[in-house]
């Protein structure tokens, strides 16, 4: 048996190439795995920009921005209990029974009020079922509805902006203060604070005895 | 079985060594003896039959993990206060076994032991296929598996760390490395070896498997010296493990405050165990197989005196963990302390108990006689009772003290349920049959060590000889050698 | 979302239907996806791919919020209301107010304005809403002809009443009986009046086990009147019990436990009872002598001379009392010094298993103590008319026409009356929850509304009016009693017009809207209420029947009906089945049960099946020995083994009553058979061996610590804390920042075992139920559990109960060990464990020294029916397969009141958080609060010299302390 027979056993010399490209592969693909997981699966890709069709065309962009509704008129519930109450069917017809009292569009509002049949809206803002929120423990110590829902008053379709997950909670748990501003104010959509909002929040904070836990129970039980 | 005198070489005389290697010593002889084992087209029916057994069994074990997947942790007898059963019990056998291989390789390379040349591959690979059963009874004793992938530390939306200050936390670690070391030290000292199983194939996917395998080796002197390096540095680095890994198993019992888990010589009690289930095993294996496969010349009488030695040694040490325990109990002064262990020898366990004494301190006496240590088939029926004693004193230190502790108003009784016994019926299959695999498609003896240690490995050159030493022209003698003897195969 | 409009990524990468997609799903992603150039929009399109991934498989499925079309007055989505009721049973009425979520009723606790409940309940009523839900209640009408099963229809069965009642009619109701369950309503009292006026011949039964039909009877005997005693327990300062149950089975079970725990707490009173099966009550005793059923009448009546020859102005013929053994003597004599010493704080009480003229006797040595008025007052007792008896005669005589049975369960409670071949002579109609024993032989079967989902109205012992307003809709065509009985009245009024209408007749004809508000808020309604009856005495006949007691020779069976299902009527309801049994910790299943010495005279182990046989019936049950059970008693357990109960119930346990055919007691043979039987115990599942037995006997004192009233009035010195016992530590320990740090007191003094706290811990967080294996196996998932223990001589054992809970360490074995970080500690001072963390290890358990942490080896909600979902707590989450999981101290209640608080900006005030158990004890044993509140009752307790830590050598640092028991046994001090 020839040398070259004897070291083609060893390793074909047409290997030689392979092992570029092993080389290049081997720092490549983890890198770019780790990336595509990293961002691929984080909340920020897949819930973030979630808007889906709702049963009524409902444009916040026309009731909140250009009408100026509060928020509170639908979402009443909003400072006393932990869920913000979608609005009934009667909310929207203290208007709409003469507001554009024939449109389209509020065919299955005017179905819903005649059966008494709720309309299926669609959750945008959805929380795993183990996290405990409560709007108003939230609303009442001056956190924006902004901070988590977004400029609501621009939205045609209500789209969810923020990830809302767990790590966002914990980074205004953590440090509240520049997402604070007075009680009386959390519903204004474009309210900015007269001052640096650290400094602003800071006095805001000891006023209203803001103290986020970070506490598992506060939001898992 | 009875052989000759002439094959009795575990006498020791002042001035002669005993010959480590019998018979023909030629390297062309060994390379044959072993090689030949790997080559030969059909497997001995012995090993087909064996091979079909532990198969189904590893079959049997996907099944009962399928179960407990689907079904949850309720198909085992476990309840509150016994929350560990067979689960733990298994995993910290298994570990022990796992000890013997980077014990031989490492520590006795080290200690210039040659006599480990015949058996340590052996051992090594035996080491593999035992951690590898061990890691299987953590990573699925939560019967969710799929979220085991929490226990490792790695960044996430929910800014959340493990707890490093979990003991199953350290396991991880601990297990982990143990055995990529293990198999890093295993593979790269089969390397010269798959060479010459490469050289010698006749079939061209032989060649090509073995041939990557053995990545290239052409046996010169860098790749040589390299190897020794490589050796060294690796037998440096398992031999740390070989006391951490268990130590740290230890902890998951010696950090929790319970009564009968709760000491401080959990740690060495624990590692001394595992050296001596391990040992225990590598007989059970060897003594059958080095009769099938006639190897009675490479690993002859003297390496099974001296591993029973080994077994009897830390047979003592073992014992002496057990009466400690009385003692510290007693001299703490604790009843709760008191109580546990006199619940282990009266208790309704007490039967477990005394099995764990009568194999792992009793049985293992009869090691203080020659004769004992040099027949086989007494070593094969008392190693054999070691494992069962070994996976018992497991059962006894998790059970017993789980179901009564503290408040006798939550003491119960564990009873483990078929699918449990199955479960470790099939771990042993998976050990099996990887181990099977192994001696059918690999050298079982590293024949390139154990030539370093024959008389004929350059007698005239002084008494030092054998792994370790190779400095200067000594290559170049294994040089020859290899190319010699692929020169006569051809 | 859907999975169906695209298969495979590849596939529909540049598709116009994809785009569409994204744009909908990821308005930011369409452009990005449509030019995808810069690097930024590679990471997007990479993250994409997998996000859309996420999109089909993982995102949890599209959720719809359906709000009300009108919004109800006052309902706010997600907030709970309370609504108050009331329940009935022992023939008393208990106030309730319940939580209503959403419209579905999940919680019931006590009314704190109603003096039978001041705030508490019983287990029955905490088990009650989960009875509402029960799947197996029957749903419709049922008509049977000749064994043929019909489902059937209200109107169907008006037409039906209507004919069958043309007979009765015609002959100015002969024939037509009514065999009520004995609730004291009102309304139905009304009605029933109403009912003898249409049809005077018209006959009316009431009959119910739990009723104390003999104590009325011997009031009866003694002063006319047929009256019923209420205890005063808060008022006794000595207490006799001879076999009655003040405690747990009895009319005011839950006021008396208040009652007894105040004075217990302060070592003011002494409990004496003679009782012939150990009960909560024989527990709490500081002289207990267990004393064979017949044994009962002699001890009471050398009771009575005793106290006479002391000089008791006790002007009675009294017969002999016959021979007593020393025991009973030195009892007798104690307990007669004592009562005279105690004067009017004195207290007398009798079982209800003893007769009549025991009772009258009672009533004569309280009035002669003169307790009367002060320990005891004296009421009229409810209604009861007729006797069964009477039924089964007529009925035999086949003068019964239509039988309308209301409730009860005749057929189980009552098997020494043949049933099936009378009921073929009439034709019934029965009204029950549960198409059972007794409507499988009746003609008619109909659905009756439970009382959490109808109108009617119920009356104290003490007089109070409570109206039961429903807090649902029936779920299913259900009826109340009194509906029923308008139908058979011919006006077909729905029940909350019945009870309006009572109601204004209540309240002197007018009725009155803004009275009948105020009474359904309060829950009750005192009115001029009952004033306490002044009662004389007759001539004193009655003493004679006294005299001769039976000879005791052989085995004496003693009846007893059980601490959870009672007489079988709450059988069907797994949270009662697994509730283990306070003196036996039997969950799931009825034994036999036998003194110690008995059983070996008997040759009889533990958990061995015997057959017991009596006049010619046999039942084969598992033994229990029992210590404290009399010798040569075998106490049996009535409520199990029915037939018809529905899939919980069937076949749980064994039927007992037919031994006894209707007395209380009866002589039995009993002999081993060799075979296991199968019991399913919390505790000592597996009988405890000699060495186990010596170690408990260690533990027991340094567990359950105990203090004399003695040492207690003297002033104690505090029992260690175990904090001198703490060793420094290296490293600087960690300090609590929050504002509230939360703790509990446990006071063994009050606590009496019933083991309400455990039903109301398993409503309140969605507990699941395991069933009889896992029991057996040691997997029971109660969140607090009832220790008990023995000790002493097993013949005449003291008892001794302590809950066990979480005890959220400072410094928890538990949290060091989990991997994951998923049980760790608040800084309120909470050990929190957090479920969707939890992997499984059941390492925390493990290192728990309290073993108080339950793992959900299966899903045990996997099954779960609709209405079972629908009493789940929404602020609890229910947990899957393979998670840890304890006690949380009710965080869900904590965070609720923090945040109510914050949202008026006011700090937290003392009671403003109660976890469930608290909140039901009825001896207010569990105390809950803030520990940095130094005003708070926790607070104080905390520094009270009975507290003290379990196990607290182990330098965990428990948030749970104990108050050691108090005894006031002259033995103690």
């Amino acid at each position: 048996m020839s040398e070259h027979g004897r070291s083609r056993w060893v390793f074909p010399s047409w290997t030689n190439q392979l092992r570029v490209v092993v080389g290049v592969a081997l720092v490549v693909v983890p890198v770019y795995l780790v990336v595509l997981v990293g961002y691929g699966a984080s909340p920020r890709t897949t819930d973030v920009g979630y808007a889906p069709e709702q049963p009524v065309p409902y444009s916040h962009a026309l009731h909140v921005g250009q009408l100026g509704l509060d928020c509170r008129y639908c979402h009443n519930t909003v400072e006393v209990a932990a869920k913000a109450a979608i609005p009934p069917t009667q909310t929207c017809m203290n208007c709409h029974a003469r507001v554009r009292a024939t449109s389209p569009k509020l065919i299955s509002v005017r179905e819903s009020y005649a059966t008494g049949m709720p309309i299926p809206w669609v959750r945008v803002h959805d929380l795993p079922d183990y996290v405990y929120f409560d709007h108003s423990a939230h609303v009442r110590r001056g956190v924006g509805c902004v901070s988590c829902h977004g400029r609501v008053d621009t939205m045609e379709v209500v789209r969810q902006v923020e990830p809302l997950s767990m790590g966002w909670c914990l980074d205004c748990h953590r440090n509240p203060e520049p997402h604070l501003r007075p009680p009386e104010l959390v519903t204004s959509m474009d309210w900015v604070p007269p001052e640096k909002p650290e400094v602003y929040g800071r006095r805001l904070r000891e006023q209203l005895g803001v103290r986020p836990s970070t506490d598992c129970w506060t939001c898992h039980r | 079985m009875s052989q000759p005198a002439i094959w009795d070489n575990s006498h020791d005389q002042p001035g002669q060594r005993a010959p480590l290697v019998l018979g023909d010593d030629s390297f062309a002889a060994i390379t044959e003896r072993v090689a030949s084992i790997a080559e030969r087209p059909k497997p001995p029916r012995w090993w087909t039959v064996t091979f079909s057994i532990s198969l189904a069994l590893t079959v049997v074990l996907l099944a009962m993990l399928a179960y407990l997947f689907t079904v949850g942790v309720g198909v085992w007898g476990l309840n509150v206060p016994v929350a560990w059963g067979f689960d733990i019990t298994n995993f910290v056998f298994w570990v022990g076994i796992g000890h013997a291989g980077t014990l031989i390789s490492a520590i006795l390379f080290l200690f210039r032991q040659k006599w480990r040349t015949s058996i340590n591959r052996f051992a090594e690979g035996m080491t593999i296929f035992a951690v590898i059963c061990a890691g299987i009874f953590p990573a699925i004793h939560t019967g969710r598996p799929w979220f085991d992938y929490w226990l490792f530390p790695y960044p996430n939306q929910m800014q959340m760390w493990p707890n490093f200050r979990s003991p199953l936390m350290w396991d991880v670690f601990a297990v982990s490395t143990y055995f990529t070391v293990s198999l890093m030290f295993w593979y790269v000292g089969m390397i010269p070896d798959l060479a010459t199983l490469r050289d010698r194939a006749k079939t061209k996917l032989r060649q090509i498997v073995y041939g990557v395998l053995a990545l290239g080796w052409r046996g010169s002197a860098r790749h040589w010296h390299r190897y020794e390096r490589v050796y060294l540095l690796l037998a440096a680095l398992a031999t740390p493990l070989v006391l951490s890994v268990h130590s740290v198993v230890s902890f998951d019992f010696a950090v929790s405050q319970l009564p009968g888990w709760h000491a401080t010589i959990f740690p060495p009690y624990f590692v001394a165990g595992a050296i001596f289930s391990g040992f225990a095993m590598v007989l059970t294996l060897l003594i059958p197989i080095r009769k099938a496969f006639h190897l009675e010349e490479l690993v002859t009488t003297r390496h099974l005196d001296n591993m029973a030695k080994i077994l009897l040694a830390t047979s003592l040490m073992v014992g002496y963990a057990y009466g400690i325990e009385f003692f510290t109990a007693w001299y703490s002064g604790n009843h709760f302390e008191a109580f546990t262990f006199y619940n282990r020898a009266l208790g309704p366990y007490a039967w477990a108990y005394w099995i764990m004494v009568f194999c792992n301190v009793v049985v293992p006496q009869i090691f203080w006689f020659k004769k004992a240590r040099t027949t086989p088939w007494i070593l094969l029926v008392g190693s054999l009772l070691v494992n069962v004693g070994m996976w018992f004193e497991r059962f006894v230190i998790v059970v017993t003290t789980l179901s009564r502790d503290f408040l006798p108003g939550n003491w119960g009784i564990y009873k483990p349920t078929w699918v449990e016994l199955l479960t470790l019926a099939g771990s042993f299959g998976l050990f099996l049959t990887l181990f099977l695999l192994f001696l059918r498609f690999l050298p079982m003896v590293a024949m390139a060590e154990v030539k370093s240690v024959v008389p004929r490995a350059g007698l005239e050159r002084g008494p030092h000889r054998g792994h370790g030493q190779y400095w200067g022209e000594i290559p170049h003698q294994h040089e020859e050698i290899l190319g010699g003897e692929n020169h006569d195969r051809r | 979302m859907s999975k169906a409009y695209w298969r495979s990524l590849s596939e529909l990468e540049d598709s116009p239907e994809f785009r569409e997609k994204v744009a909908q799903e990821f308005p930011l992603l369409a452009e990005a996806l449509t030019d995808p150039r810069t690097r930024r929009d590679f990471l997007k399109l990479a993250g994409a791919s997998l996000g859309l991934l996420g999109l089909a498989s993982c995102r949890w499925p599209k959720e719809t919020i359906l709000p009300f079309a009108g919004q109800p007055e006052g309902r706010i989505p997600g907030v709970p209301q309370y609504f108050a009721t009331a329940m009935s049973l022992f023939g008393n009425a208990l106030g309730l107010l319940v939580t209503s979520y959403d419209g579905r009723p999940i919680k019931v606790e006590g009314n704190p304005l109603h003096p039978e409940s001041l705030g508490a309940t019983h287990l029955w009523a905490q088990a009650a809403v989960l009875e509402l839900y029960d799947p197996d209640r029957s749903r419709v009408v049922v008509e049977r002809q000749a064994g043929q099963r019909v489902v059937s229809s209200w109107e169907n069965f008006r037409q039906a009443l209507a004919s069958s009642l043309a007979r009765p009619q015609a002959r100015g109701g002969r024939g037509l009986w009514v065999l009520a369950d004995g609730t004291p309503s009102p309304t139905r009292e009304r009605l029933r009046q109403a009912l003898s006026q249409r049809f005077p011949q018209a006959s009316w039964v009431d009959w119910d086990p739990l009723l104390n039909v003999r104590e009325a009877e011997g009031l009866a005997l003694a002063t006319g009147v047929r009256a019923a005693g209420k205890p005063r327990l808060e008022n006794a300062g000595v207490i006799a019990s001879f076999g009655a149950d003040i405690l747990l089975r009895h009319p005011s079970a839950v006021a008396n436990a208040r009652g007894f725990a105040q004075r217990r707490r302060e070592g003011k009173n002494r409990l004496y009872v003679a009782e012939p099966l150990p009960t909560v009550t024989g527990a709490a005793a500081d002289y207990r002598l267990a004393a064979r059923p017949e044994r009962l009448l002699p001890l009471l009546l050398a009771l009575a001379r005793e106290l006479a020859s002391s000089g008791l102005a006790l002007s009675l013929p009294l017969p002999a009392a016959g021979e007593l053994a020393p025991e009973e003597r030195e009892f007798v004599s104690r307990l007669a010094r004592d009562l005279r010493q105690a004067g009017r704080e004195a207290l007398v009480l009798a079982g209800e298993s003893l007769p009549a003229a025991a009772h009258a006797m009672v009533f004569a040595l309280n009035r002669a103590l003169g307790a009367e008025g002060h320990t005891v007052l004296y009421f009229s007792a409810p209604p009861v008319q007729g006797s069964l008896a009477q039924l089964q005669q007529a009925l035999e005589a086949g003068e019964v026409a239509l039988l309308l049975i209301l409730g009860g369960n005749p057929v189980v409670t009552a098997p020494h009356v043949p049933w099936s071949s009378l009921f073929s002579k009439a034709e019934v109609v029965r009204l029950g929850l549960f198409e059972d024993e007794t409507s499988r032989l009746s003609r008619w079967h109909l659905p009756q509304a439970h009382f959490l989902e109808a109108w009617g109205d119920l009356q104290a012992l003490t007089g109070e009016y409570s109206v039961v307003q429903p807090l649902i809709a029936p779920l299913y065509e259900g009826k109340t009693a009194e509906e029923v009985l308008a139908l058979v009245l011919g006006y077909d009024s729905a029940g909350y017009d019945l009870v309006r209408e009572t109601f204004a007749g209540l309240t002197g004809g007018v009725f009155q809207e803004e009275l009948w508000r105020q009474t359904l808020h309060d829950g009750l309604w005192k009115g001029e209420g009952a004033s306490p009856l002044t009662l004389t005495a007759k001539d004193a006949r009655w003493v004679n029947e006294l005299g001769h007691a039976p000879a005791a020779e052989g085995l004496t069976a003693c009846l007893t009906c059980d601490t959870k299902v009672l007489d079988g009527r709450f059988a069907n309801n797994p949270w009662l089945q697994e509730l283990p049994e306070p003196l036996t910790k039997l969950t799931w299943g009825n034994a036999a049960l036998l003194a110690p010495k008995t059983a070996s005279q008997l040759g009889v182990r533990h958990g061995e099946l015997v057959r017991v046989t009596a006049s010619g019936k046999e039942v084969l049950l598992p033994c229990f020995v029992l210590p404290g059970t009399a010798e040569n008693t075998v106490g049996l357990v009535a409520g199990y083994g029915r037939k018809a109960a529905g899939r919980v119930a069937d076949n749980v346990g064994v039927d007992v009553l037919p031994l006894f055919g209707g007395s209380w007691t009866t002589s039995v043979r009993l002999e081993p058979t060799g075979k296991r039987g199968d019991l399913a115990s919390t505790q000592d599942q597996q009988a405890i061996d000699r060495i186990g037995l010596e170690a408990l006997g260690h533990r027991v004192g340094e567990l359950v610590r105990e203090v004399s009233a003695s040492s207690l009035a003297a002033g104690l010195e505090p029992v260690a804390k175990g904090e001198e016992l703490r060793p420094p530590m290296p490293w600087k320990e960690r300090g609590f920042t929050g504002e509230y740090q939360w703790g509990m007191v446990v006071d063994l003094a009050s606590c009496i075992g019933c083991g309400a706290c455990v039903v109301a811990c398993q409503a309140e967080n969605n507990i699941p139920v395991v069933g009889k294996k896992q029991v057996q196996k040691g997997r029971q998932m109660h969140w607090i559990r009832v220790d008990r223990y023995f000790a002493g001589k097993p013949e005449n054992p003291k008892f001794a109960f302590q809950p066990m809970l979480c005890q959220h360490c400072e410094n928890a074995p538990c949290e060091q060990v989990c991997p994951v970080a998923a049980t760790v500690h608040s800084e309120e001072g909470l050990n929190e464990m957090v479920y969707n963390r939890c992997v499984g290890t059941r390492y925390c358990s493990n290192n728990c020294p309290y073993k108080v942490r339950r793992f959900n080896f299966f899903n045990y909600f996997k099954d779960v029916t609709p209405t079972r979902k629908m009493q789940f707590n929404p602020e609890v989450t229910v947990r899957g397969r393979g998670v840890m999981e304890k006690c949380t101290f009710c965080i869900q209640r904590i965070e609720k009141a923090k945040i109510a608080a914050h949202n008026e900006h006011r700090p937290l005030k003392d009671g403003d958080v109660v976890p469930a158990c608290a909140q039901v004890c009825p001896t207010q044993a569990i105390v809950f609060g803030n520990l940095n509140d130094s005003s708070s009752r926790v607070a104080k307790l905390f520094q009270d010299p009975r507290a003290y830590g379990v196990l607290t050598e182990l330098n965990t640092r428990p948030r749970v302390l104990y108050l050691a028991k108090v005894t006031n046994s002259e033995e103690a001090s």
